[in-house]
């Protein structure tokens, strides 16, 4: 529930956030439009090389700072010097640069140190010498020589030195165009009403454009990705953001590429601040703050035209530096000017403009980020709701695609400057990449602005300031955490394609293993394909959490790193290696089950299928041994490629999970056994444990649930299960009338399945005695059992009885009170007994039956010392064989004075792994001479020879059963005797062909009283036979029988044709409840199957069946829930009625 | 998108298409020569019957409008000629009715550069338009046709001129000396600071001296943007009655940046028997009006 609700709020959080985000784009989209036409428009009756000559435009002092530019300051000096521009200075600021860059200056332009007068209105780093040329030519020229102290700090010189009324901040390496300055200048003298303290324009990418003597000859589309892609991004910040914000009188940031500033605001705002390092964005923010203290009308103006051409980092690693400087810079002067946050003071600078860079430029890739590790999580823990995920993932991209290429069309109407034929394409494809293979990177880039940012505070006496070399990204930096963390991630990524090869071979070697010791599956390649794509997501989801858990530790120390994150690795890999061995044991993958059991059941279990033995033993150290040489030997070797192997299978396994989800069903493998052996055993444990300890918030449906056979439900809320009994006595008319109750045994024999089992068994039957038998009787061919294992026989056979939660005897002490068939008939008289070879405590089954009042239990503990044990497997039995078990049934039943009626109880166990029986050899003879009976094929006895001791044991049980009948006949009461036997669920350990197979069981029904034998194709399960039973002993012999009841089963139909008229659940595990037959059909988790007349089943689409099943299926887990929550099976009158005094 | 690309690449190529057309065509009216104010074109069948369609003109008057800019003398002439004979001041007229101001510009621009006088009462209406860029266009054309008489607008003037605007105007006066009956004298009296600010403008650009006495008027004027403006024409105009009224201005001028201003403007003022007054204020208080005074010394005793 609580999970629930945390996804909720998380979801609904990053919605909404998502649609104001969304919102506001879609209004600057919308809001620029008219203020770019309008300027569009304005410009036509524009002629501004008025401003170039006229003594009345305003003068302008051109700031270029330069830090190490000696490869091309001649060049770009001259660029600025050819600007035509009657009142125009320019100041160079040599910011201590290391190279050659002043000695060229001086060459170049004839410079000799004049004495300079200025004020310093901004306190900068000392001046060595300032500079004029002795050529009058460059008599606009001043070049400035400074000691080093970063941008902002040359740029705060350059103000002081300044003469000139405005003031233009350039990078030295821009490239302007021919009338840039004069658009820039414009604004400041077109408005009337508010003085205009800033200009800003337009920045394009001059990536692959061609640039001859300082100017821009030929516009090019940037050839490759990454300034191709930001490109894209500068028109959409620039053509539309800007645009908008500069309509709302909100900008916030003027380029520091190229801006404008009026000089006297500039200093009495204090000029550039040196501490930051987003100095143009906070000169802006600081600007606008002292015109609204002032309450000086103002405005910061922007114009669409590109003036300015700059080079875009080429290389993630300058683009990531870049994005986390802007980060910072954004942060800083957020944090300065908090002040301004939401400040009515301030107007739209405090309401609208910083409220919106706080929430959806600093916290947008946070926010963004931490949506994606909640959503990483929330896959992996399963409670992603995909529809809306996908729906939402959907409507986000298709936005951002609008977004992008309505940006473009913008720049296709207004400047077009990429018209070369399949530019505009080019854009466009760029956009649709842009989401996967740009926007995540700029996303990090962010968060490691924030996390250096976070360092810095910690570590603010040790910054060294770089001065320029920050902007262009050479710099040496002293190692961050980000970069700490990257270090420890690329390490890790080496290890991860180890573990990666390591997992992969052991996919192999337990495929060629299960092959070699039972069978490949058919369609082997695509099964392994399956099984290396299901391994691939888990190692996708383990390697996140290791990824995290070494970069963690790799803080600390890299040895610390490696030590633990292997060890975890191995012991990962070690615990696949047990459950692929369980698996290869069991058939079934081990999942929440496990937790059903009591830890002297999993001993008990464990040990005698061999749990532990030389083999694994050796399997285990092996994989150790192996690991260790991988991760020593090979992962080093990988660590050029890690990165490449890592992401893709990354990919690989993002795209299988999504094709899941987009073709529910399409690759589910249909064969039981395959579909197993391709799961991944420890992505499928943790996954079902995780489900079990957090189980979903129960599923709820508008559509009625449906019942094929009403109930009519007394008092649904106090007690859910109780209806007014309406059981058909549908065995009168296959009996013999008689007068006396008769004497029922119920046989309940381990692990038959009908697989094996009968007529039509598709492995072919290998119990001819029950074969025989079932001529002789009622038989159901088309049987269930209602649990994939023995913990659900007796109570949904004897007490038709709901599951709880890990199964009804797990209520134990807590067992809510009910009725059953036992307790019923010792009420009326009846003498019962169980009868088992192992330990009766096991799933609880003494407890159970303790509460049904049983007469007497007989269990391990009973049997007469000269009985043999079955054989041991590693020091463990798990008792006695059927035929000691039938004898002891016989013997505790001996004399004429027998208990009579009767209802005898009897569960085997010889047909449980390790399938180790006695006379092992002889049945292992017969095993094979009854496949020479079946006229098997060498091939099929081959297949079969790789289960030969499962078949040997259901032999052994087979011809058990036969003893146990033949010596019954001569008893006094055989005559008035029913014998119903039937499987407790179908034995797991040879393959299954379905996802029905688990619980395909025969039911004979054999009694001298049977009028004559009869074959039913109808589908019924143990829990009908309870109600069918004491129906017929009601009408027949007057038991009394409650007539309300709370049996979960219908009753058994005796319908000869296949059909099924029930709705019943089928539990597989004690903690896995996903089975539901309703119909003609079988819901098992999410896929619905179409069950065929052979109870084979083929998967079916069509969503009505499967929503009409899921809601009849829900409808009996609210029912049972409500039990599991404390509601009563059975009002207390009733229950004390008829239990048995 | 697709549609809107399609359909500007449509109206690029409808566009290129009839401006070839009408190339050669055009090229041979501006290269005819005639003196005839009545000269009658004559103009091919196939240029008529696309001139039918009001695409096509409104391009043709497009074409002209553009030549016209960068053409003077009998070629521009020729190209009014061609405008008035195929009647084209009708599109920019009807574009003086629209409600869109860019399109009420553009005809305005158009009549203007067609040298449409005709029209001077309707845009002198439009002098006062509450759409600034109307205004500025309306006022331009007048000053285009009219010359110091299209000025007669500032008599009503209710919005200030952007210096922007100043500029332009004073572009198409440049040529034209100022007299005394042109209106200044009431300008420089005006209540509009803007129309004041562009007068003292006109002055120091023409170095109209006679207008001397009501420059220095304006130095006590109660606006700063007049008085800097004054200080500013006063510098333009060198004289040492304007040195003397500057140094007077100083001692009274409560505006630090004025008094700046005015060391600066004695660079071009100022001489040798300044010298002493400015370094007296090197040593000021101020350290604006001591680096003002600093430079403008060694300006000064550099010159003499």
């Amino acid at each position: 529930m609580w999970k629930q609700v945390l996804y909720d709020l998380f979801s609904y959080g990053i919605l909404i956030y998502s649609v104001t985000l969304l919102a506001s784009y879609i209004f600057i989209g919308l809001y620029s439009i008219g203020e770019t036409r309008k300027y569009l428009r304005k410009s036509s009756f524009t002629d501004y090389n008025l401003l170039a000559s006229s003594n009345y435009s305003p003068s302008v002092t051109i700031l270029a700072p330069a830090y190490n530019e000696g490869a091309n300051i001649i060049e770009n000096v001259r660029s600025l010097l050819s600007i035509h521009y009657n009142q125009l200075e320019l100041i160079v600021i040599n910011d201590g640069s290391k190279d050659d860059s002043m000695q060229k200056l001086k060459d170049a332009y004839d410079l000799e140190v004049v004495d300079f007068l200025y004020h310093v209105h901004i306190p900068a780093k000392e001046v060595k010498a300032v500079y004029k040329s002795r050529n009058s030519v460059y008599k606009k020229l001043i070049v400035i020589d400074k000691v080093n102290g970063g941008k902002a700090d040359a740029l705060n010189t350059g103000i002081n030195l300044a003469s000139n009324q405005y003031l233009v901040c350039i990078d030295v390496d821009c490239i302007l165009e021919q009338d840039a300055l004069l658009k820039l200048v414009k604004p400041f003298i077109e408005e009337t009403g508010k003085r205009v303290i800033a200009t800003g324009g337009v920045v394009r990418i001059a990536n692959s454009c061609i640039i001859q003597n300082g100017r821009l000859v030929d516009v090019n589309l940037p050839k490759e990705f990454l300034p191709r892609v930001q490109t894209l991004e500068y028109i959409r910040a620039f053509l539309l953001g800007r645009m908008a914000w500069s309509r709302l009188n909100g900008l916030l940031l003027i380029s520091g590429a190229f801006g404008a500033f009026d000089r006297e605001i500039v200093i009495k705002a204090g000029g550039y601040d040196h501490k930051t390092v987003g100095e143009d964005m906070e000169l802006v923010v600081r600007m606008r703050r002292y015109m609204e203290e002032h309450d000086i009308p103002y405005k910061v103006a922007y114009i669409p035209d590109p003036l300015c051409w700059t080079e875009a980092p080429g290389s993630f690693k300058i683009l990531g530096r870049q994005r986390n400087r802007w980060t910072r810079g954004t942060i800083e002067t957020l944090k300065i000017h908090r002040i301004l946050f939401f400040n009515p003071r301030y107007g739209l600078l405090g309401m609208i403009s910083y409220p919106y860079w706080f929430f959806f430029e600093f916290l947008a890739p946070i926010i963004e980020f931490i949506g994606m590790i909640g959503f990483i999580l929330f896959a992996i823990t399963g409670i992603v709701n995909w529809t809306f995920f996908l729906a939402l993932l959907g409507f986000v991209l298709t936005f951002g695609w609008l977004y992008s290429i309505f940006a473009i069309l913008m720049e296709v109407v207004t400047y077009n400057q990429y018209k070369k034929k399949g530019e505009v394409l080019k854009l466009i494809l760029t956009a649709l990449m842009e989401p996967f293979l740009f926007h995540p990177f700029v996303v990090w880039s962010a968060i490691r602005g924030n996390i250096d940012l976070l360092r810095k505070k910690n570590s603010w006496g040790e910054m060294t300031r770089q001065g320029f070399n920050l902007q262009t990204g050479v710099a040496i930096e002293k190692p961050t955490l980000a970069s700490r963390l990257r270090d420890g991630f690329y390490t890790w990524l080496s290890l991860a394609a180890g573990w990666l090869l390591v997992l992969l071979l052991l996919r192999t070697a337990d495929f060629i293993y299960n092959g070699i010791v039972h069978q490949y599956p058919g369609q082997i390649a695509y099964i392994f394909i399956i099984s290396i794509l299901n391994d691939l997501v888990f190692f996708l989801k383990a390697n996140l959490v290791f990824a995290g858990l070494y970069c963690l530790l790799f803080l600390a120390n890299k040895r610390i790193a490696d030590i633990v994150t292997i060890s975890l690795s191995i012991v990962v890999t070690l615990v696949s290696v047990a459950l692929m061995q369980y698996f290869s044991l069991s058939f079934v993958p081990l999942g929440a089950d496990l937790y059903g059991y009591s830890m002297k059941d999993i001993r008990q279990t464990a040990g005698a299928s061999g749990g532990i033995n030389t083999g694994i033993i050796i399997a285990f150290l092996s994989v150790i041994l192996i690991s260790l040489a991988i991760y020593k030997w090979i992962s080093p070797g990988l660590s050029r490629a890690a990165k490449w192997i890592n992401l893709a299978a990354g990919i690989i396994a993002i795209t299988w999970m999504v094709t899941g989800i987009f073709t529910t069903g399409r690759f589910t493998i249909h064969d039981e056994y395959a579909g197993n052996l391709a799961k991944n055993k420890l992505n499928y444990f943790i996954t079902a444990s995780f489900d079990h300890f957090f189980p979903g918030s129960a599923e709820t449906f508008d559509q009625p649930a449906e019942n094929s056979k009403e109930f009519y439900y007394t008092d649904e809320a106090r007690y859910p299960l109780l209806h007014r009994d309406s059981t058909a006595d549908v065995l009168f008319p296959f009996f013999n009338k008689d007068t006396v109750a008769p004497d029922i045994v119920i046989l309940l024999v381990e692990g038959l399945g009908r697989a094996f089992t009968n007529e039509n068994a598709y492995l072919g039957s290998f119990t001819p005695f029950l074969d025989s038998l079932s001529k002789h009787s009622l038989y159901w061919e088309n049987f269930l059992s209602n649990g994939g294992r023995t913990f659900a026989v007796l109570p949904s056979l004897l007490g038709s009885l709901p599951f709880g939660k890990n199964g009804f005897s797990e209520f134990g002490d807590k067992m809510p009170d009910h009725l059953s068939l036992m307790s019923i008939l010792k009420s009326n008289g009846y003498f019962t007994s169980f009868f088992y070879g192992g330990d009766a405590g096991f799933d609880n089954m003494a407890l159970f039956l303790k509460k049904q009042q049983i007469d007497e239990i007989y269990d391990i503990k009973t049997f007469p010392p000269a009985y043999p044990l079955l054989p041991e497997n590693n020091g463990f039995s798990w008792g006695y064989g059927d035929k000691e078990l039938f004898k002891h049934v016989l013997n505790k039943n001996e004399g004429p004075a027998g208990h009579h009626p009767s209802l005898q109880v009897v569960l085997t166990v010889a047909t449980h792994n390790p399938f180790l029986i006695n006379e092992q050899e002889h049945y292992l003879g017969e095993f094979e001479q009854r496949m020479n009976s079946l006229n098997f094929s060498e091939k099929q006895k081959e297949e079969h020879r790789k289960y030969d001791h499962q078949y040997a044991s259901v032999m052994y049980a087979d011809d058990a059963i036969r003893s146990f009948i033949n010596n019954y006949r001569i008893r006094d009461g055989f005559k008035n005797t029913i014998f119903l036997i039937t499987g407790d669920h179908r034995m797991p350990e040879i393959p299954m062909a379905t996802k029905i197979d688990r619980y395909h069981v025969p039911l004979i029904i054999y009694s001298p009283l049977l009028k004559g034998p009869a074959k039913f194709e109808s589908i019924s399960s143990h829990s009908d036979i309870a109600p069918s039973l004491l129906a017929y002993l009601k009408h027949n012999f007057n038991l009394r029988v409650p007539s309300l009841v709370s049996w979960v089963g219908s009753g058994i139909d005796t319908a000869h044709n296949f059909h099924n008229i029930h709705n019943t659940a089928l539990k597989q595990t004690k903690t896995n409840l996903v089975d539901f037959i309703m119909g003609d059909y079988h819901l098992n988790e999410e896929t619905v199957y179409k069950i065929l007349k052979n109870m084979d089943e083929e998967p079916d689409p069509d969503p009505a069946v499967k929503a009409r099943l899921k809601a009849s299926f829900a409808k009996f887990r609210q029912k049972n829930e409500q039990i599991i929550q404390g509601k009563l099976i059975l009002p207390d009158s009733i229950y004390r009625k008829f239990y048995p005094k | 998108m697709l549609l809107i690309l399609l359909g500007k690449k449509r109206i690029l190529i409808k566009t290129g298409l009839i401006a070839s057309q009408l190339e050669e065509w055009l090229m041979d009216v501006i290269l005819e020569n005639n003196s005839e104010i009545n000269h009658v074109f004559l103009i091919p069948r196939e240029i008529k019957l696309l001139l039918q369609s009001k695409f096509a003109r409104s391009i043709l008057l497009g074409e002209l409008i553009t030549l016209k800019k960068s053409l003077s003398g009998n070629s521009g002439d020729n190209l009014e000629k061609i405008y008035n004979q195929l009647n084209l001041k009708e599109i920019s007229l009807k574009r003086l009715t629209s409600k869109l101001w860019h399109v009420k510009a553009k005809g305005i621009q158009e009549l203007a550069i067609m040298n449409q006088h005709s029209n001077n009462a309707i845009i002198l209406e439009l002098t006062n338009h509450q759409d600034h860029m109307v205004r500025m266009e309306a006022q331009t054309a007048l000053v285009r046709l009219r010359g110091y008489k299209g000025l007669q607008f500032f008599d009503n003037l209710t919005y200030p001129l952007s210096e922007w605007h100043q500029l332009n105007l004073l572009s198409l006066l440049a040529h034209q000396p100022i007299t005394g009956e042109n209106g200044i004298f009431n300008w420089l009296h005006s209540s509009n600071v803007s129309v004041l600010q562009f007068s003292l403008k006109l002055i120091g650009e023409q170095h109209a001296m006679e207008f001397h006495e009501e420059v220095v008027k304006c130095l006590s004027h109660p606006n700063e943007i007049v008085r800097r403006e004054a200080i500013l024409c006063l510098a333009q105009m060198p004289s040492n009655a304007a040195a003397e009224e500057l140094n007077r201005q100083f001692t009274v001028e409560p505006e630090k940046n004025l008094r700046v201003c005015i060391i600066n403007e004695f660079r071009r003022t100022g001489s040798d028997l300044d010298l002493p007054f400015l370094q007296t204020l090197q040593h000021d208080e101020d350290v604006d009006i001591k680096l003002a005074a600093n430079k403008t010394v060694l300006y000064l005793q550099k010159v003499f």
